[in-house]
């Protein structure tokens, strides 16, 4: 950086461009990318959101061996002769067990193929099914942040390119910013385009390692998707390649002779002992009551920073250690870290947090940003140019309506009928329908309205989740204060925190544009020309 | 709960913003140390932010714990800074009291 501030031609000439580029490909993605990290912040609480979402369901809590225990129990007693089954079991955040089971495939090739069996929810200390309103949970924001809704392989590509604007934007906002330490702390309200800076500057620089790493390892997440061309040069086959840096599965057939599979518990304590600790998180078991089944734990990702978790194998039959999962080569050991720096799977509670306000912070500097690029262009007296009233507008959709929809999709799921069919179908179409309904609705006030209406609305939709939460729900705020409830407490209390946000943003966004006449008259005394000939510098 | 790395990141922010001479408060507060010596504590600050995490959170997410904590420390220094500059330069000691009741508790 010190470099970059010598004052010789060149390195004006540097910053200028970097200036240009970051302007330019920043407004290009911004949008997205603001949909993109506030969508993505909401993902760190995936497991909680999902509980949240299905409120009948508050299974007991129980080991991990009796829940495993319970659930091997109830697949044997449904389906003994499938070829595989899949059990997810619950764990600090996630309540209930999950259980899949895969039919074998019909050896008569012509019959039309077994339809999959639906994941089960059962309860761990039992085994039941249970029964709750169907919904996409969290998983629905988790894949909104990578797939935009759009069909596959687009919205992947296209979060991709967002990701590689921020990235580019991230490095020349670096280059351009000419006092990063001595504007470090610098935030000064009520002054217009030099307020909008400061906070786009602090927002930026404060949080710049979680913004590059965030932006970094996304895209890597997706790098064999991204840049498939090393491994179709090197490999015939991409699942060669799978093979060979994540290992072979046992695809062991089966040997057709029945033997009774041995117990669960002492092959969790021994997956246990060998990972020091480390607790299973999925089972995989194939072949059941054969002679060759075999008995895969997964280990959980909660305990360690590497996504990819390594896992080890049991016979069926004897209960034996057959093999572990083959130690990753160091590549894939950094691509596991790097995957698992993103999701942040292994982060504990007080990590999360974090992780939650540097999301937002995230979304903070993308929506400054991106009033900036307006706030910059605003000339008093003169008629703006048609881009900029599509900037203005978008600026509206997207930052002021966005969280609106986010809110619609939780409190359609409070207020769609319980048993009603494809309701979870319809919870997400209330997210959209709200979110591009409010935006639509916004073109047609002035901007100078629309700007504390849309956040006035969004501020209520979140103020009204709890209410609506303790109408329809046995778990409202008082009720879970009384259970010790912490989830739906805090739940609540986030909810009442982003309307009070929303709301302090509605109620700026009024101030601001009933005072406008006078900034601009202020506008044209020297002192503060001289203030923006800073800021056109400084940007 | 293991804050500690995030508070003390709070008051070696607050201890480098008074090495600025523009966040330097006008009246000055009371018992506030020269830039010299203020510039000198906020580094070790941040390295005794960053020692208490690693022993908190264990080497490897420490680092995470440790960079994740300064950030958001970082930015409510700045908001508070922006709203109450005196409080918030002010508030650096409650935050190093919490921080060593937090690391005894």
């Amino acid at each position: 950086m010190s470099k970059m501030a010598t004052p010789t031609p060149e390195a004006k000439g540097l910053r200028q461009s970097m200036a240009w580029i970051h302007t330019w490909l920043g407004l290009l993605a911004g949008w997205i990318l603001f949909a993109m990290f506030l969508t993505g912040t909401a993902s760190y609480f995936r497991p909680e959101i999902t509980q949240w979402m299905q409120p009948e369901l508050r299974p007991a809590t129980v080991s991990a061996t009796q829940a495993a225990q319970t659930s091997v129990a109830y697949l044997q007693a449904t389906s003994p002769d499938d070829e595989q089954w899949f059990i997810y079991l619950p764990d600090d955040r996630t309540a209930e067990t999950r259980v899949f089971a895969r039919p074998k495939p019909n050896p008569d090739a012509k019959a039309t193929p077994t339809k999959r069996a639906a994941e089960l929810k059962l309860d761990p200390a039992t085994g039941v099914p249970l029964t709750a309103r169907d919904t996409r949970g969290g998983e629905h924001f988790y894949r909104f942040h990578f797939q935009l809704q759009l069909p596959h392989p687009w919205g992947r590509w296209l979060a991709g390119l967002c990701a590689i604007f921020m990235l580019a934007t991230s490095i020349s906002g670096v280059i351009t910013h000419k006092r990063i330490f001595v504007d470090f702390f610098t935030l000064r309200w009520g002054k217009g385009q030099r307020s909008w800076l400061d906070a786009h500057n602090v927002s930026a620089v404060l949080a710049l390692p979680f913004h590059a790493m965030i932006t970094y390892t996304g895209l890597i997440t997706l790098v064999v998707m991204y840049m498939p061309w090393p491994i179709m040069a090197n490999y015939q086959k991409p699942a060669t390649f799978s093979a060979e840096a994540y290992g072979r599965d046992n695809e062991g057939e089966a040997s057709g002779k029945a033997a009774p599979l041995a117990a669960i518990g002492p092959m969790m304590a021994a997956a246990t002992r060998e990972w020091q600790g480390g607790r299973p998180r999925t089972i995989i078991i194939r072949h059941p009551n054969d002679a060759a089944a075999t008995v895969t734990l997964v280990q959980s990702g909660a305990d360690q920073l590497n996504a990819r978790s390594p896992s080890v194998t049991f016979s069926g039959a004897s209960g034996a250690r057959l093999s572990g999962s083959h130690r990753p080569g160091p590549a894939i050991a950094t691509a596991g870290v790097m995957l698992g720096l993103h999701i942040g799977q292994y982060a504990g509670p007080v990590l999360r947090w974090t992780y939650f306000l540097l999301g937002l912070t995230g979304a903070a500097m993308v929506g400054t940003g991106l009033l900036l690029w307006t706030a910059k262009r605003r000339k008093p007296g003169t008629k703006p140019f048609f881009g900029f009233h599509i900037v203005e507008r978008l600026n509206i959709a997207t930052i002021a309506c966005l969280p609106t929809g986010m809110a619609a999709y939780l409190l359609a799921n409070r207020l769609i009928p319980v048993d009603i069919s494809g309701r979870a179908g319809m919870e997400v179409s209330a997210m959209f329908w709200t979110w591009f309904g409010l935006a639509t609705l916004s073109v047609m006030r002035p901007v100078a309205r629309a700007w504390p209406e849309m956040l006035m609305v969004s501020a209520g939709a979140f103020a009204a989740l709890p209410i609506v939460n303790m109408a329809t729900t046995q778990r409202g705020f008082f009720a879970s204060l009384m259970a010790g409830d912490g989830l739906f407490i805090a739940f609540d209390l986030v909810m009442v925190a982003m309307a009070a946000l929303l709301g302090f943003g509605a109620w700026k966004a009024g101030q601001v544009k009933a005072k406008k006449a006078p900034t601009r008259r202020r506008a044209v005394s020297p002192s503060v020309q001289q203030q923006v000939r800073e800021v056109v510098d400084a940007a | 709960m293991p804050l500690e790395p995030g508070l003390i990141g709070y008051a070696a922010f607050a201890s480098l913003a008074l090495v600025i001479k523009k966040h330097r408060p006008a009246p000055p507060l009371p018992a506030m140390p020269s830039p010299q010596v203020a510039r000198v504590m906020g580094w070790m600050l941040l390295i005794v932010s960053a020692i208490n995490a690693m022993l908190r959170f264990g080497p490897a997410i420490g680092v995470v714990a440790w960079i994740g904590q300064l950030c958001i420390a970082g930015a409510v220094f700045v908001l508070c800074l922006a709203w109450q500059p005196r409080m918030a330069l002010a508030a650096a000691i409650p935050a190093l009291v919490l921080a060593a009741g937090l690391s005894l508790a």
